[in-house]
């Protein structure tokens, strides 16, 4: 078997419990795991970048399986906004694995340094918007209604601004592509600060979208041979493992805590991916 | 209008069974692909269980997808049976490039 790199049975391990710290703190913060997995496989273990969000955007497709298997039943996942947004989603996922080939590696630091840059300050300034209506309120066509067991009462919210969400839907494509991050952590506090989304249904939405968006890419990333079969793999199970973990933490824990812990953990992926360019 | 809610619970319970289904095949195979891979590196099994895995594991949402569209058809919901087509018809293309790009 030929592989481009030297795949030792230490590489599968370190990217195997990668996997598992990655996927515990995305399905925790329903982003996926890649904004953490991502730069730990181009930073510590040193795999070329393209690589490093080939193999991330394998996870992102098995975190969406397991996170919405999950949520189905509970009224979380919003189907029908889910997959109007997934028409732009695709789209850009689909614009991105047919030019990722093209692209630079310091094109795609400087990227991922701006996205999680703006995310973390525009999470950080509505730490405590909550977009929840009357329970006798019409949720429309596209909003929603489910059972919130923090606070035991029924919550019902409508969409606002939807071309906002198919433009942003569109440029999560585009990241989940050349980033391999999912782009959960684009639409989540977007749909929830933007677009009167609560943060637990917008996280279940965007947990069943980010599948569909990184399969619009990684047919490409794989006959580019950017995915090594042993390290998605590795990465994969790991991840599968570490979902389930976060997923059981993730349901005990209160909105608030989740915020602040999604606006710091993306302050370090942004600080670290501009230090790079320095 | 809004959707009988029985049929988008239906429509849930569906995604989900093939959610389960996608993630158990292709993580069986990706794990004994693996296993095959550290302690007997020369079966040429490994590698065809490691593809066909994340092969799996790429065409579960695709079949979601799909599933969608039968079910929006079903409901006689139009608008959302022809967004989940446009969804198909954007797979297709990375598809088709994936497949002449490799053939």
């Amino acid at each position: 078997m030929d592989y481009p790199l030297l795949i030792t049975p230490l590489t599968v391990a370190v990217v195997m419990a990668a996997g598992a710290v990655a996927g515990g703190l995305g399905a925790l913060l329903g982003i996926g795991g890649g904004v953490f997995l991502v730069p730990f496989l181009n930073s510590v273990i040193g795999l070329p970048i393209k690589i490093a969000v080939a193999t991330s955007l394998m996870t992102v497709i098995a975190t969406s399986s397991v996170v919405s298997v999950s949520t189905v039943g509970r009224n979380l996942i919003n189907l029908r906004l889910g997959m109007l947004l997934e028409v732009a989603s695709a789209a850009g996922g689909v614009a991105a694995g047919l030019t990722f080939h093209a692209l630079s590696d310091e094109m795609l630091f400087l990227w991922f340094a701006l996205v999680t840059g703006v995310i973390a300050v525009m999470v950080l300034s509505r730490l405590d918007r909550r977009n929840i209506l009357a329970a006798t309120v019409d949720p429309g066509r596209l909003g929603g209604r489910y059972y919130e067991d923090e606070s035991g009462c029924e919550v019902v919210y409508r969409v606002k601004r939807l071309p906002v969400a198919l433009g942003v839907s569109a440029l999560a494509g585009v990241v989940s592509g050349s980033l391999g991050i999912g782009g959960g952590i684009l639409k989540v506090p977007l749909l929830n600060a933007w677009c009167g989304v609560p943060l637990r249904a917008a996280a279940a939405t965007s947990a069943l979208m980010i599948g569909v968006t990184a399969a619009a890419s990684a047919p490409m990333q794989y006959a580019n041979h950017y995915i090594q079969p042993p390290l998605a793999a590795a990465a994969v199970l790991g991840v599968l493992a570490g979902s389930r973990c976060g997923l059981w933490f993730g349901g005990r824990a209160k909105a608030r805590w989740l915020k602040l812990l999604l606006a710091a953990v993306l302050a370090i992926v942004s600080l670290v991916h501009f230090a790079k360019l320095l | 209008m809004t959707p009988p809610p029985d049929a988008l619970a239906r429509l849930e319970a569906h995604v989900g069974r093939l959610f389960v289904a996608g993630v158990s095949v292709s993580s069986a195979m990706l794990a004994a692909g693996l296993a095959l891979f550290l302690f007997a590196p020369d079966q040429p099994a490994a590698s065809q269980l490691l593809n066909a895995g994340l092969l799996v594991l790429m065409a579960t949402p695709m079949l979601r997808v799909l599933v969608s569209v039968v079910e929006y058809v079903r409901m006689g919901d139009w608008f959302f049976a022809s967004t989940t087509l446009a969804v198909i018809a954007e797979l297709s293309v990375t598809v088709w490039s994936a497949l002449r790009l490799r053939g």
